[in-house]
């Protein structure tokens, strides 16, 4: 499996040979991530991780914690058997039997999207660009984020973030339960929004949320609807939803933070009533509505997510935001209990 | 013969317990499940190695109730968490606490049950590559600005 890592490595090297490159450093969690690219097809893959970038790479830095080699088929490159067959791909890429030699691996066969991971270098490759998964325009590399951040025990999640005067609040629950569109309200008077789908959790010394990505999606009649002023933010549509997708680094850079500390977990609810309330629950639901999400959209996640959310939620408050019949209530709620909580804490 | 030990299904099935209560997320159905109170403690005897027989015994003691209506309810829950492809026959304890120092509930007795969530489910569709046939979900319409 090293061998064909490598063999990989050298059609990177051969790409970069006689195609337009390029390298963005990105600071995520106090880390760097160097994105080496190849060929124009994928470079609007770095635009979802433009406000993780501190600008140029740092020439007198210690080097980076991850080298992320991006390219596709477009060089000619040819491409090496898979050392594995058909029947050993898993759900959600995940290959049977195929971690010898400390190679982490992911395959989507219909894309060909290959993703790979030894130590400090990743490998991100398709056959065709014009291919990639929509899932992976607003959030891409999120395998190879996930593997980098298990080797320091952080964990991505399927989770909105958003805060106010340095401190957030972690938003997650199923699918339609209002957590990008409390993100992206909130977002848009004026608090700090760090993700409202993928965020990277880490625990110690305390739980902090960093920022993954600033893209935001909806659907788009939800959005004309709910905010309207928002329709020139959008910058297309994606998936066979058709979702809007935004930048909030171009559009509302203001708003955008890279990390917040976590004060507690709240899970939107669409309920009756005309003033959103918050209804302390249990942790148990914390982990119902955080892990499963994750777990089934992030390949590899299948027996970390578990046991480190379980750990990451431990002592945090964790409520129903009943949101009513008003966003704008939601979103009120939740900035005051963070000004309640800082209050609290002087 | 009935089986006398069950363990966890893995690895289609992973499970963690919080507080007194366990979660568990079966990754190929797209299932998952919370197991509360007298369930999360039968399954957590099994998955610690003990027999079924000695899991109605234990329950039967502490909770004050006659070992047939116990027994009745125990297999019941099992039969029921083997047919969610939950648990499974045989024995695979792991190597941590033994499952005697396992500390029940202080609560009163309840038949055992679990909650199933299956909003999930569908994100798995996503990922039957063999029946995908519309590229629909690789559509990009978006005016790549620079």
């Amino acid at each position: 499996m090293q061998h064909f890592f490598e063999s990989f490595l050298s059609g990177f090297a051969r790409a970069r040979g006689c195609q337009e490159t390029g390298n963005l450093d990105l600071r995520i969690a106090g880390r760097t991530i160097r994105v080496h690219l190849s060929g124009g097809g994928l470079k609007h893959l770095l635009r979802p991780l433009a406000h993780l970038s501190p600008g140029s790479p740092d020439p007198h830095s210690a080097g980076p914690d991850l080298d992320l080699y991006v390219w596709d088929g477009s060089a000619g490159w040819e491409v090496p058997p898979f050392p594995w067959d058909a029947r050993q791909e898993w759900y959600l890429g995940e290959i049977e039997g195929v971690e010898a030699g400390g190679v982490q691996i992911n395959h989507h066969p219909p894309s060909g999207l290959l993703c790979m991971r030894c130590g400090k270098r990743a490998v991100y490759w398709l056959p065709d660009a014009e291919k990639l998964p929509f899932w992976e325009i607003a959030s891409p590399f999120r395998v190879i984020f996930h593997w980098w951040a298990r080797s320091f025990d952080a964990h991505v999640a399927h989770a909105a973030v958003v805060g106010k005067q340095g401190a957030g609040v972690l938003l997650t629950g199923r699918s339609g339960a209002g957590k990008s569109t409390m993100a992206i309200a909130c977002a848009d008077a004026g608090m700090d929004y760090v993700g409202d789908d993928y965020v990277l959790l880490e625990r110690s010394p305390r739980p902090m949320a960093h920022a993954l990505y600033n893209s935001a999606k909806m659907h788009a009649d939800f959005l004309a609807r709910a905010f309207p002023h928002w329709l020139p933010r959008v910058s297309g549509s994606i998936g066979p939803e058709k979702k809007s997708l935004m930048f909030l680094r171009e559009c509302m850079p203001a708003s955008v933070v890279n990390c917040l500390p976590i004060t507690c977990v709240m899970l939107p609810k669409i309920s009756g009533g005309r003033t959103a309330q918050l209804r302390e629950t249990t942790p148990i639901e914390g982990l119902l509505a955080l892990a499963p999400s994750t777990i089934f959209q992030l390949p590899g996640a299948r027996t970390s997510a578990l046991p480190f959310f379980r750990r990451w939620i431990g002592d945090l408050p964790v409520y129903d935001l009943l949101t009513g019949d008003s966003i704008a209530s939601g979103r009120s709620l939740i900035a005051e209990f963070l000004v309640r909580q800082r209050a609290n804490c002087r | 013969m009935d089986p006398t030990q069950y363990q966890l299904n893995t690895p289609q099935v992973v499970c963690e317990p919080i507080e007194c209560d366990l979660v568990l997320v079966h990754f190929e159905s797209g299932l998952y499940y919370s197991v509360r109170g007298t369930g999360a403690e039968i399954c957590t005897l099994l998955m610690k190695g003990m027999p079924i027989s000695d899991v109605v015994s234990r329950l039967s003691t502490h909770y004050q109730k006659a070992n047939d209506e116990i027994a009745r309810d125990v297999r019941a829950f099992v039969a029921t968490l083997v047919e969610h492809r939950l648990l499974r026959p045989g024995a695979d304890a792991p190597a941590d606490a033994p499952a005697a120092s396992i500390t029940l509930s202080s609560t009163g007795y309840q038949p055992p049950r679990f909650e199933k969530f299956d909003d999930m489910a569908d994100q798995l569709l996503l990922d039957k590559i063999e029946e995908q046939t519309d590229d629909s979900a690789y559509v990009v319409s978006m005016p790549i600005v620079e």
